[in-house]
């Protein structure tokens, strides 16, 4: 049975960006090869379809496939560019394939037949994409949740769970690293 | 010298009790209760804001006039009668309970002088509107906070209007039995 993930950054308060969707807070993890180990694998191991908001979309497709990106993350940029990317978004007309940013699809409406079709065919995991969050858990549409608890308060920002009714987890698993990252893995069943 | 540690229960969203104070969904059981114990052992005094305080006071010193309380409540009751409570209220004009310093402002100062004055900790439960004058006021030396498995959707955020970033470490981490996970922060 393929599975519908949700994999974010989040700060001890729970947001997942800044409140203009500032991410440059992700600096201040500090190196730690066991940290890395887990990240590649992570990334390895994906094979999943990527799902974005608008917002995370255009985010993610300004940064991953830049000459910057390819050479401080060649693991992480590759895996970005070549994964199927659904995109979700009520504005955005279409979406264009360019060098290095492949296999995009977008869809205007979240219907949870149509996602529950796609989900028969392919594992997904969305990253950031508050609203996505927020409308895929509200549907029961979310098997996993992994956080990835940043050792800093923001104090403002972008809340992860903004708008997510009641739904009783059950922990799977918790690892912490030696640079203070703290990864709780939760499923909905 | 003592430390401020912040002690607080939240959901997975980061609200510390439901809309209506609702706390039915914090798992709390014998493996929490003795590490919280654990974390007691180093405190001497606890800090509540007004509203908590007034509720802890209402309660607590009835249970040690009672002959016929459970133990573990009756030893809670009694602990806490010992120990220094602190109040931080700008309405109160004085309190009851023995062993009890009211802060009416200036919070900072008052609270460095008691770390310089005490041995042990001071431990800061509940009362969120106070927590987030503590990370304001960068009073919080450790945070102890336990995540439980469960997104509640609304109630009273632990975190609200802070308007700072603080740059926390990682002391440790314990899983429970139970989904709770207890994070441990210090400050840097």
């Amino acid at each position: 049975m393929k599975k519908i993930s949700v994999f974010n950054f989040v700060s001890v308060d729970g947001f997942f960006s800044g409140p203009n969707g500032e991410i440059d807070w992700f600096k201040t993890i500090g190196n730690d090869s066991e940290w890395q180990d887990y990240t590649k694998r992570s990334s390895e191991g994906a094979g999943s379809t990527l799902v974005f908001g608008h917002t995370t979309y255009e985010m993610m497709k300004s940064y991953w496939p830049t000459p910057d990106a390819l050479k401080n993350d060649p693991d992480m940029a590759g895996v970005m560019n070549n994964s199927s990317k659904l995109v979700f978004s009520k504005t955005l007309k279409n979406v264009k394939e360019e060098e290095n940013w492949k296999n995009i699809k977008l869809l205007n409406t979240i219907n949870k037949e149509e996602i529950i079709d796609l989900k028969s065919k392919t594992d997904m995991t969305i990253l950031g994409s508050g609203s996505i969050v927020q409308q895929f858990s509200n549907l029961d549409l979310i098997d996993e949740y992994t956080l990835v608890v940043v050792p800093i308060i923001l104090g403002e920002g972008k809340a992860m769970f903004k708008g997510v009714k009641e739904i009783s987890l059950k922990l799977a698993d918790s690892k912490k690293f030696n640079n203070g990252i703290v990864v709780h893995h939760y499923k909905t069943k | 010298m003592g430390k401020v540690i912040l002690l607080e229960h939240v959901s997975l969203d980061g609200f510390s009790a439901g809309p209506d104070k609702e706390i039915d969904w914090i798992k709390y059981d014998s493996e929490l209760e003795e590490y919280v114990a654990e974390i007691r052992k180093t405190v001497d005094a606890t800090i509540y804001g007004r509203i908590t305080y007034k509720m802890m006071e209402s309660y607590w010193p009835s249970v040690l006039r009672n002959p016929d309380s459970p133990k573990n409540q009756y030893e809670f009751a009694d602990w806490l009668d010992k120990k220094l409570k602190v109040v931080v209220s700008g309405t109160l004009s004085s309190v009851e309970w023995n062993n009890t310093k009211l802060i009416k402002d200036n919070l900072a100062d008052e609270i460095n002088q008691l770390k310089r004055e005490l041995e042990g900790n001071m431990l800061l439960i509940g009362s969120p509107t106070l927590v987030q004058s503590f990370i304001k006021e960068n009073l919080i030396d450790e945070y102890r906070i336990n995540v439980n498995p469960v997104i509640i959707g609304r109630g009273i955020p632990l975190y609200e209007n802070i308007n700072k970033k603080v740059n926390l470490k990682l002391l440790n981490t314990r899983t429970f039995n139970n989904g709770v996970v207890g994070l441990h922060y210090g400050t840097i």
